[in-house]
């Protein structure tokens, strides 16, 4: 559970998505104002801040600098702007991630697990080992049975994620919003294709897996085979 | 317009050279006759003074050693006696009669082969003896075929100079026009970025800044236009992210996963609307790619997951290469896309074939399966946003727009072979555009 603040000047965003976090467990305050939002992210004690660019009264990225100014709370942005210098942009103003609108609130949620991990695990793990996978999280190296894998840096980052969360099944949808930053449709077979590859330079198929485990429908678990 | 210059000022110069050199031609031969003509009454007047010097001895049969017989022979002349006979010099010529100078008029006649001068001369017994001179015609004409020629030449070379000068003023004209017509072709080929330097004729020069002006017009309107694209549908994504947390809060059921799917549609149509506005008007010349190592490429790209779901994929690729104006990553996002479109709307095991053919110009790209075939026979799927089971249909919108961007096609039709749903595309080579 985490103590939110969203700063969003839609009414109804900002109520459907605090509705939403509190259903999860979180504790949510908002307001619809930069103004306002600074001085409670700057005063308060939130784990943090969903903020949005297009406020009224201030420019998004002025207001995150002037929380920057004061306080290191974890920020994530909402935009609707997903131009890579407008990223690159809020990223280097002080953002710790960005969610690029429309967003559900299970992918906010994941954001924001996120941000608090890297936010208070500094003791976060340079290797991630399940069974005999082992994953280099700063050298972007994998082994398989002490192996180099030959993996592209897309195939990195979700064999990475899937170990991150390894045991728990992750949907698709997840998958994309996580590793690719899009949003999901449904004929979209970008993350069939690439677990087919993962699979395949992990040596196993779908039919007989070993690490990668899909449920039709569901979605994908990367567990340690059994011994 | 270059070369029809170059003609009129031809013939304009060749009508001027010729008013000038017949003239001037006929005047040099009349020049040449008279020098000659000249020359021997001088020499016969010479003669006729030394014959009245001479007194009665001009007349006898002795004065050509007198005078000298072979100064006679070699400058034409005859001394006629009072007689009428020729008593030292050239002979007169057969029929010739110096009657009307022995009565004592001189005068010039036209003879055989020449003219001839005649001269009397009053010798001391009062009779009148005459010099005649003879003007071979080869002497009258002596110089006039080697100034016509020099004339001719001279003409010539005026003329020669004249069509190049016209030439040079023509090609300065044409240039400038050319370059317009290049520039316009380009903008009309969607490449808003080219201008004309404008040059040449203060005219053209004009035409060459409204050609600017006018382009770089097109290119604001257009960079408006789709930023207010851009910006209509980067405001729809507020009211999206609205619509998607209202939708999480419903009970799972039908109706929540059929609003998810049509909300994911719209997501999709939104950001194929921003990255539209974003594409630009016209790919970069030179960004090309081989459309045979493309679809290489991709088909083992998706080569794992047909194995995984045990589709039979059949390739037919043409060996030879296939050089098209498309960028790698735009051929390899349409390659994408058709095999995609397989995977997403047949079952597992359907079979899937890729073929190419390179001919006459172009290449030929077809993705065909065993499925169940197009929804209505496939007329219409690539009209944007079509929706075909279930999807948004941009896909296929993609593929086609992309395509068309080079001058290629897209057919959508029953596969002969599999049974199946089959899409087509054929590029024009790059080699074969030009």
């Amino acid at each position: 559970m985490a103590s939110v603040l969203i700063i969003e000047d839609d009414q109804r965003i900002r109520s459907s998505l605090a509705s939403r976090l509190a259903e999860r467990g979180h504790n949510v305050e908002s307001v619809g104002r930069a103004i306002d939002g600074v001085e409670k992210a700057v005063g308060g004690t939130f784990d943090v801040v969903v903020l949005d660019l297009g406020l009224p009264d201030i420019d998004g990225v002025d207001a995150l600098r002037m929380i920057r100014g004061v306080s290191s709370v974890p920020v994530i942005i909402a935009t609707a702007r997903d131009d890579e210098s407008d990223i690159i942009g809020v990223l280097n103003a002080g953002a710790d991630d960005y969610v690029v609108k429309p967003y559900s609130a299970e992918h906010l949620e994941a954001r924001i697990r996120a941000v608090l991990r890297r936010a208070g695990d500094d003791a976060a793990p340079e290797a991630i080992t399940v069974g005999g996978l082992t994953i280099d999280l700063n050298g972007h190296r994998a082994t398989l049975d002490g192996v180099p894998l030959e993996l592209t840096a897309r195939e990195f980052e979700l064999l990475a994620f899937l170990a991150q969360r390894a045991g728990a099944m992750i949907s698709k949808r997840e998958l994309l919003a996580e590793v690719w930053r899009q949003p999901y449709g449904g004929a979209d077979k970008t993350v069939d294709v690439h677990l087919s590859w993962l699979r395949k330079k992990l040596g196993e198929t779908a039919a007989e897996p070993r690490y990668i485990h899909t449920k039709r429908g569901v979605g994908v678990r990367l567990d340690a085979p059994p011994k | 317009m270059r070369r029809q210059l170059v003609r009129v000022v031809a013939a304009v110069t060749t009508m001027v050279a010729l008013a000038f050199l017949v003239p001037l031609a006929l005047v040099v031969k009349d020049l040449a006759a008279d020098r000659a003509i000249t020359r021997a009454e001088n020499n016969a007047e010479t003669i006729a003074r030394l014959l009245i010097v001479l007194g009665d001895e001009a007349v006898s049969p002795g004065v050509g050693a007198t005078v000298g017989e072979q100064i006679l022979l070699d400058q034409n002349l005859s001394i006629i006696a009072p007689g009428g006979n020729v008593i030292a010099g050239v002979p007169l010529l057969a029929g010739e009669d110096p009657e009307l100078a022995l009565s004592g008029s001189a005068y010039r006649a036209d003879v055989e082969g020449g003219q001839a001068i005649y001269v009397p001369v009053v010798i001391q017994s009062g009779d009148i003896a005459v010099v005649r001179a003879f003007v071979p015609h080869e002497v009258l004409t002596a110089g006039v075929t080697v100034s016509w020629v020099i004339l001719g030449a001279l003409g010539a070379l005026l003329i020669l100079l004249a069509v190049v000068v016209a030439d040079r003023l023509g090609r300065s004209m044409v240039e400038p026009v050319r370059q317009l017509s290049a520039t316009a072709a380009a903008l009309g080929e969607g490449d808003l970025a080219v201008r004309v330097a404008p040059s040449g004729p203060p005219e053209i020069e004009e035409v060459g800044h409204a050609l600017n002006h006018m382009a770089t017009q097109i290119q604001r309107l257009i960079e408006v236009e789709r930023e207010t694209a851009a910006d209509i549908a980067h405001r729809l994504r507020t009211p999206l992210t609205a619509l998607h947390l209202d939708i999480e809060a419903l009970d799972e059921g039908t109706v929540k996963e059929g609003l998810s799917m049509d909300l994911d549609a719209m997501e999709r149509t939104v950001d194929f609307v921003i990255a539209e506005a974003r594409r630009p008007v016209r790919r970069d010349r030179g960004g090309g790619c081989d459309l045979t190592q493309i679809v290489t490429d991709r088909i083992e790209f998706w080569r794992p997951l047909g194995e995984e779901q045990d589709r039979p994929v059949e390739t037919v690729f043409d060996p030879k290469p296939a050089p098209v104006e498309i960028p790698a990553e735009d051929a390899a996002v349409l390659v994408d896309a058709l095999i995609e479109n397989v995977f997403s709307h047949t079952d597992d095991g359907t079979a899937l074939s890729v073929s190419t053919v390179v001919d006459r110009g172009s290449v030929s790209l077809t993705v065909e399966d065993a499925g169940a075939g197009w929804v209505d026979g496939g007329a219409d799927v690539t009209d944007r946003g079509t929706s075909m089971g279930g999807s948004t249909g941009l896909g296929l919108d993609i593929v086609r727009r992309t395509v068309e961007s080079v001058g290629g096609t897209l057919d959508t039709h029953r596969s002969d072979r599999l049974g199946g749903a089959a899409v087509s595309v054929a590029i024009p080579l790059t080699a074969g555009r030009h």
